[in-house]
Parts: structure tokens; sequence; C-alpha cells
């Protein structure tokens, strides 16, 4: 079960659950909507605790903010571009292994906005992101994901809700 | 000697190419940009669909353009349906772009643009030297996606938008809230022209412009009107939104996914610098914004759309505070939607996205299916002006050292706000491909 910290007691009294999941990604992009496929599937696991709370974040992290105030913690799934291991699960706790500056001529990247918003905001300064990030090494436009990452979905989710449990 | 510039996207995603220049002596021998053209290839998703699940389809194409491509196929249904909306849905579907519009370009003019001229790698790096002026974008940002949700239901892809109306209708409180948002909004407007009229010149490349965009018939917004201005050294031309396919002549190449676009033999400039251009100036403020930033049309320098979002951004605040304080005044009413009746019919719809002019066509059957679908979105359109717009700079250039034309191309590219990002953006760990 998953402790209640720091503004956890006083956002809890409000309603506000302490661990957000936001599960990243545009489901039209095939495997490179696996964050958001996976956000599906554990808002509706009747195992997921019920201090979590579960949401699509599409494509714009920064869309995002204001759901992630007084939060303990706030787990991000995505995909990863990975083209070894497809279909792995990697959690990164700091981001000093991903890129954080723009990958092309017009990109703000999730490290990017993690950092920008938590620069900005004194609500998230003290928030612990995680990024679960799941490898793929291809994306088209296609509505489901690829046999190989949906063979794998069963145990992704049992990998998230292991960080999920996690203490801080 | 050869040399060729090169700035990658991402490796293995379709279409993700980056920007090349090839120069031999110092003459540009070879332009291309490439980009990922989603929208088009999703038209094979939306076919067979039923015309209450198209908008919704769409509007995933992009989470920074949803509002756009939701209400251009709204447009486009209700037209091959027949269906006239009331006055009240066309005033809220307004308020709902403006939403889109000021939200992409606060995201744009500070997280990706004002890095650029100030010298920083980044936004977050701005951030740390100049925090005041990232949350101001920020608020202005989050303001954009409140007044989304407040109409659309969503901060992002909008649900009740639907065809024939609306889902769902504000209340008064989220308007009176939407209202005190907007009053912030008309502050950090202020801050906005203070900082972006003190940003260092962009004005390393000129060239003869040609611009297209759509009438707004004296009442500047992004989604009524049909007919497009096509305008180019002081002539200008009309296509209907019907006749699109005159106005964009579509040719493949061989470098991109996207077609390139050109109007008599010449790529064309679409977005916020093309839309001011070919249009009457909104107000007053607008007028003495553009005197501030010191944009001057028509202009030939591409980086002035950065200025020219700067001057919708400050006048869609307050128009969408003037919608609020008419809604609030008026009261909404609360009849139900217009039916729709599917019948077989076909229909073109074009809007103004932030980055430019929308065009979306269908095709139904009887029973409200789409049996075609054609979509073309303004980063498509703008690709050849881009690649245009290089080649002057490059040329243009006294410093043809590739740092120095690096940045140039890049600053020339993020001025255009591409949209080749938000449909896809994988994370990618340093050092991968």
């Amino acid at each position: 079960m998953i402790s209640f910290q720091g503004g956890g007691l006083a956002a809890a009294a409000r309603g506000i659950k302490p661990v957000l999941v936001i599960g990243l990604g545009n489901p039209l992009m095939g495997d490179e909507g696996i964050g958001w496929h996976l956000a599906g599937q554990l808002a509706s696991d009747e195992r997921l605790p019920e201090t979590v709370e579960v949401m699509y974040g599409g494509t714009d992290l920064l869309s995002c903010a204001d759901r992630m105030e007084e939060r303990d913690r706030v787990v991000l799934i995505d995909a990863i571009l990975d083209l070894e291991a497809p279909g792995s699960v990697t959690v990164y706790r700091s981001f000093e292994d991903l890129c954080s500056e723009p990958g092309g001529a017009h990109h703000l990247s999730v490290v990017d906005a993690i950092g920008l918003l938590q620069a900005t905001s004194p609500a998230l300064a003290s928030v612990e992101f995680t990024v679960v990030a799941i490898g793929v090494d291809y994306a088209c436009i296609e509505t489901d994901l690829s046999p190989a990452i949906a063979a794998r979905v069963p145990a992704m989710i049992d990998r998230i809700l292991t960080e999920i449990a996690r203490a801080r | 000697m050869s040399t060729t510039i090169r700035v990658e996207h991402l490796a293995r995603v379709e279409g993700h190419g980056g920007i090349t220049v090839e120069m031999d002596g110092g003459a540009v021998t070879a332009v291309r940009f490439d980009l990922f053209e989603g929208a088009r290839l999703l038209e094979s998703l939306i076919r067979g669909r039923s015309y209450e699940d198209v908008a919704q389809i769409v509007s995933r194409i992009c989470a920074i353009c949803s509002a756009a491509h939701s209400l251009t196929s709204i447009k486009a249904t209700e037209a091959a349906f027949g269906i006239e909306v009331s006055p009240q849905t066309h005033l809220l579907r307004d308020l709902l772009y403006r939403g889109e519009n000021i939200e992409s370009h606060a995201l744009h003019l500070f997280c990706l643009a004002a890095p650029d001229y100030l010298g920083y790698p980044s936004a977050t790096a701005l951030a740390a030297d100049h925090p005041d002026a990232v949350k101001t974008g920020l608020r202005l940002k989050k303001l954009g996606n409140l007044i989304q949700e407040t109409i659309g239901g969503r901060a992002i892809h909008p649900v009740n938008v639907v065809p024939g109306g609306f889902g769902k209708l504000p209340s008064a409180d989220e308007l009176r809230a939407l209202r005190a948002g907007l009053l912030h909004g008309v502050e950090d407007c202020k801050a906005t022209l203070d900082l972006l009229s003190g940003l260092p010149p962009a004005d390393f490349c000129h060239s003869p412009t040609v611009f297209a965009g759509l009438d707004m018939k004296g009442d500047y917004g992004y989604y009524a009107g049909d007919e497009i201005v096509v305008k180019a050294n002081g002539r200008q031309r009309r296509v209907r939104a019907a006749d699109y396919r005159s106005l964009t002549n579509e040719t493949p190449v061989p470098h991109a996914h996207a077609k390139h676009s050109s109007f008599d033999g010449k790529p064309f400039m679409v977005g916020a610098l093309a839309r001011l251009t070919v249009n009457a100036l909104p107000d007053d403020a607008a007028a003495s914004a553009m005197r501030r930033l010191g944009l001057r049309l028509p202009s030939g320098n591409p980086m002035d759309n950065n200025m020219a979002q700067a001057v919708e951004l400050i006048y869609d605040v307050g128009r969408a505070l003037a919608i609020v304080d008419k809604l609030l005044a008026e009261g909404l009413n609360e009849a139900p939607r217009v039916p729709v009746k599917p019948k077989a019919g076909a229909a073109t719809a074009v809007t103004e996205a932030p980055r430019g002019l929308l065009f979306h066509s269908y095709a139904y059957d009887a029973d409200g299916r789409i049996v075609s679908a054609d979509v073309i979105t303004p980063t498509a359109i703008n690709a050849a002006s881009i690649e245009d717009h290089f080649r002057h700079a490059v040329e243009q250039s006294a410093d043809k050292s590739v740092p120095a034309l690096t940045r140039k191309l890049e600053m020339i590219a993020r001025a255009y706000d591409p949209c080749i990002s938000c449909s896809v953006h994988l994370i990618q760990k340093r050092g991968s491909a």
C-alpha cells in the first residue's frame, strides 16, 4: 500500500489521491501509444490501489500540470525509442540518461516538460516524478499495438503496479 | 567543397527525416524538409466510420491542434448533411478555437521560439534565468487549455463538440471562472508584449512570399468562412474551400512523405503571418501590438510569423473575454442541438488552425459512414515554402559555417511552428540513433 507523505494528508482530505499515473502517447500511432493503452488497462485493473488515480495525457504533458499538483508522486508511462529491446520496461527516477533537449526542430521532450514544470511551479517542485519507459522500435499510423508489444502488456501492467506500490 | 547541413528528427518513425541542406562552394544544391504527414495516412482509419465517431478520431491526430481537427471535421460533416447550427453554437465554437490558438501560440512563443532568440538551448534553460517570462507563457497556455476545457469538455481532445451543436453547455459559474482567468490573461499579454518587443532581431532571410489565408470578412476568427485569399505582390486571388485542390496543387516529392503544395507554380505560406496579411487588422490593440513588435506587412521574413502569432495571442485573449462577457450577459440557450439526419453527400471545410489552413473533405454514404476522406494540414502545405525560405536563408547568409547556418535553419523551421512532433513524441535515450 502506498503511504501518505508530505502534502498527501491534506490533499487526501480534499479527495486528491497521492499518486497520479499518466499514460502518454498517441493511440493513433501504433506502439508509440503504448502509454495510452496501458493507462486504460491499468485504470480498470482491480489490483490498482485506491490511492492511485490514472489519466490519459496524450502527447502534451504540460496540459496535465494542474492535475499533478498536490500529489506525492507522478508516474508517467511513455514509449521510448529502443531498437534493441522493444517491449522492455525501464523505470527512470532520475533523467540524466534521457534526452532533455529537443530531438528535432520543433519539439518539447517529456524530460524538458518535467524540468520546466518543476522549475516554474512551486506546487510541483516537491512532487516525485517517475518515468516508466516502454521500449518500442517503430511508430506508424495504426490504432492497434503490434503483436509483439501487445503480448507483453500483462507483464508491463505487473511491472507498473510494482513500481506504483514502491514506497517513496 | 561540398557541405551538408543536417538536423535530425526521430529515426525509425515514419517520415521523420529532418532538415537537409547541401551546398557546393557556397551555392545551395539541394534543400529538403521532411515531415511526418500523419493526417493524410489517417484517412484510412476513418473510412467506413460513422459521422458520430469521426471528429473524435481525428481530434487525436494532434494534442495541440485537437480542437482544430475536431471543429473542421464537424464543419465538413454538417455541410455534407446540410445542417445549419445556431448562432450560439457558432459563437462557442469560435471561442473554443481561440482557446486552442492561445494555448498553441503561448507554447510556441515562450517554450520554443523565445529560447532561440535569447540564446538558450531549451525552455528549461530559459526558465533558470528568466522564470517570470516562462511562467507568463505557461499561464497563457493554461488559459488556452481552460477555455478548451470549459467549452470543449476537456483541455485536449474536446468531447462536447458534436454534429449539430454541443453535447454539454458550460454553466454560468464555469464561464465566470473562465472570465477571471481571462482578466489575468489580459495582464499577461501586456508582459508578453514587453518581452517580445525586446527580443533581438532575427532578420536573416527575406524573399518574395505568397500568402494564403481564410477570408474572415472583417471578423478576425479561425472557424467561420469558406473562401481563401491568396496574396502575392499586391495582387490577390480567391479560392473557394470546395475548390481546395486548385489551391494546393499537391505534387509528390521524392524526399518527403508530404506532397508539396504550390499555387501558380509557387510555394505559399499559411499561418498567423498569412492571416494578418490577407485580412484587415482585427482592432486598434492589434495594430498597436504590431507597431511595438516592429511587424510590417507584407513581410518576406518568415521569422515574422512569430510576431504575427504574438499579435493574434494578444487579440484572442481580449476577444475571448468579450465573448464570455456576451455569453454571461445574454445567457446560454439550453435548447437541444440541431437533429442530425445523415444522408449521402460530400463537402469540404476549411478553418484556420494555429499553424494555418486546415482542410477536411469528406464523402458520406446514406447511412452516414465515411466513403472517402482527404485531410490537408497546414504543416504539409508549408513544407515547400519552408524549403524555399531555407534556400534563401543560406544564400543570403554571410556566415556559411555549419553551426551558424544550422541555427538559422532551425529557427526558420520553428518560426513556421511546424506540427511534426505532437502526434509522435517518443522519448530518446542519450546517444541513441
